[in-house]
């Protein structure tokens, strides 16, 4: 998949990037400050907003979670079943259990998700997604609201989903921890594509001076 | 005034079979008109909602200009059509409740309808990107909206009731306020006013609020039922 898309809000830019590679299978990482583009680009990629531009060679099968992810007022387990057609839901019922398992979320399977805090709404909304394969996953700040230990676990299942599915997974997060689990790292900054190198290069050695800036910040 | 409140409760516990036939017309008028209202006017205002086309800042405009359609103008228009030399003066609907009913369902439709708009629209921008990120078909969309807005949803019929409970202008033009046919609570207070008969009126006043109080409770118990 190849992107290339310029987004303009009244007349800031909010995303320009040229042919933006990413490869199938692969972890990426978005880094960078509060409106560098990294949801504009989530937003473009995933065909929520219109742009200018194009994507080359598109990924068919790709689902998004927006960075306020939403769990509707019925109960958890509807929630992740909303990814199955309706008269599909029956068949599914044991692969709903199994992610509520794994994401930890079996005993809050019958209560209203309205009630969720805000990491375990990320988590229903995660599930909701995991619960069945895609090519790709486009997470916005997926474990912004869970404890460590949620956010660790959460990510290790992450990591498995997308070796198990050969999913590519592309993040934004503010976490340079999280960023490392990523295969390349890609940072943002008014826009603009900074730096794109695999995570260990560019967490430790930095070419460009305003990644250093930006990774020292941490 | 003191008589006058007195000759009201008196009358109300008397159970007379005149204000019992007005109260179970007016009932059957807003109950009908304002469900009718509702069915139409949400599917309405939720697709507005939830939907991105050109054309729809006029559409909501239009919508909200429809919203404060002056009853007596309605009641016209409905009586030009319905009466016997208009074209749908054949159906023989004129003076009746239907047609009551009919000149309700035209105020109190775009009502509905754009208010279910305006709440909707507010709740939607929090959930249509993971929606759309779960790429949900319209039916579900549509399904989860009228969840996620049921507490509105019950707010929006309150006011449809109330409305068609309390409206005169066009059901008097419509119907005509005839007794044992078409006599409805509002038409009788406002003949009752005009001919002097207070006790009468405000024992009507009184039934009306009353109702509107009763509605008001079950929606709320409902509000409460859909919470838990």
């Amino acid at each position: 998949m190849i992107i290339t898309a310029k987004k303009v809000y009244g007349q800031k830019v909010a995303l320009d990037v040229s042919c933006l590679k990413f490869e199938q299978g692969k972890i990426y990482a978005l880094i960078g400050a509060n409106g560098s583009g990294k949801s504009t680009l989530l937003k473009c990629l995933a065909n929520i907003v219109d742009f200018d531009g194009e994507i080359k060679e598109p990924i068919k099968d790709m689902a998004y979670m927006p960075q306020h992810s939403y769990a509707f007022s019925i109960s958890v387990k509807n929630n992740i079943l909303l990814a199955f057609p309706f008269k599909e839901r029956k068949k599914h019922l044991e692969s709903v259990d199994k992610i509520m398992e794994k994401l930890e979320l079996g005993k809050l399977k019958n209560k209203n998700a309205s009630r969720l805090s805000g990491g375990e709404t990320q988590k229903t909304a995660l599930a909701r997604l995991m619960v069945k394969k895609h090519c790709a996953l486009l997470l916005d700040e997926p474990t912004s609201a869970m404890d460590i230990k949620a956010a660790l676990k959460v990510e290790n299942e992450l990591i498995n989903y997308a070796k198990e599915h050969n999913t590519t997974v592309i993040f934004a997060t503010h976490s340079l921890r999280q960023a490392s689990l990523a295969h390349e790292v890609i940072f943002l900054k008014d826009g603009y594509v900074v730096e794109r190198e695999q995570s260990a290069n560019i967490l430790k050695s930095p070419k460009k001076a305003e990644t250093k800036e930006f990774i020292d910040f941490f | 005034m003191g008589t006058t409140l007195t000759s009201a409760f008196k009358l109300i516990f008397s159970g007379s079979d005149m204000l019992t036939e007005i109260v179970l017309t007016t009932l059957k008028m807003a109950f009908s008109s304002s469900l009718l209202a509702l069915l139409l006017g949400v599917p309405i205002g939720l697709l507005i909602a939830i939907s991105n086309f050109k054309g729809k800042d006029a559409v909501v405009m239009l919508l909200r200009t429809f919203m404060g359609f002056p009853p007596v103008v309605a009641g016209i228009v409905i009586y030009v059509l319905f009466s016997g030399t208009g074209p749908f003066g054949k159906l023989g609907l004129i003076y009746s409740v239907e047609l009551m009913i009919i000149a309700q369902v035209v105020l109190i439709t775009p009502i509905v309808a754009g208010m279910t708009e305006s709440s909707a629209s507010a709740i939607c921008q929090r959930f249509l990107d993971t929606a759309k990120g779960l790429k949900l078909g319209y039916g579900k969309v549509l399904a989860l909206t009228v969840i996620e807005c049921r507490y509105q949803l019950i707010a929006v019929y309150l006011f449809a009731f109330a409305r068609a409970m309390s409206e005169v202008g066009a059901v008097q033009i419509v119907g005509g306020n005839i007794l044992h046919k078409t006599r409805v609570m509002t038409t009788t207070i406002a003949l009752n006013y005009n001919t002097g008969e207070f006790s009468y009126a405000v024992a009507l006043g009184v039934v009306l609020m009353l109702i509107v109080v009763a509605v008001n409770l079950i929606a709320s118990l409902l509000q409460k039922g859909t919470n838990k």
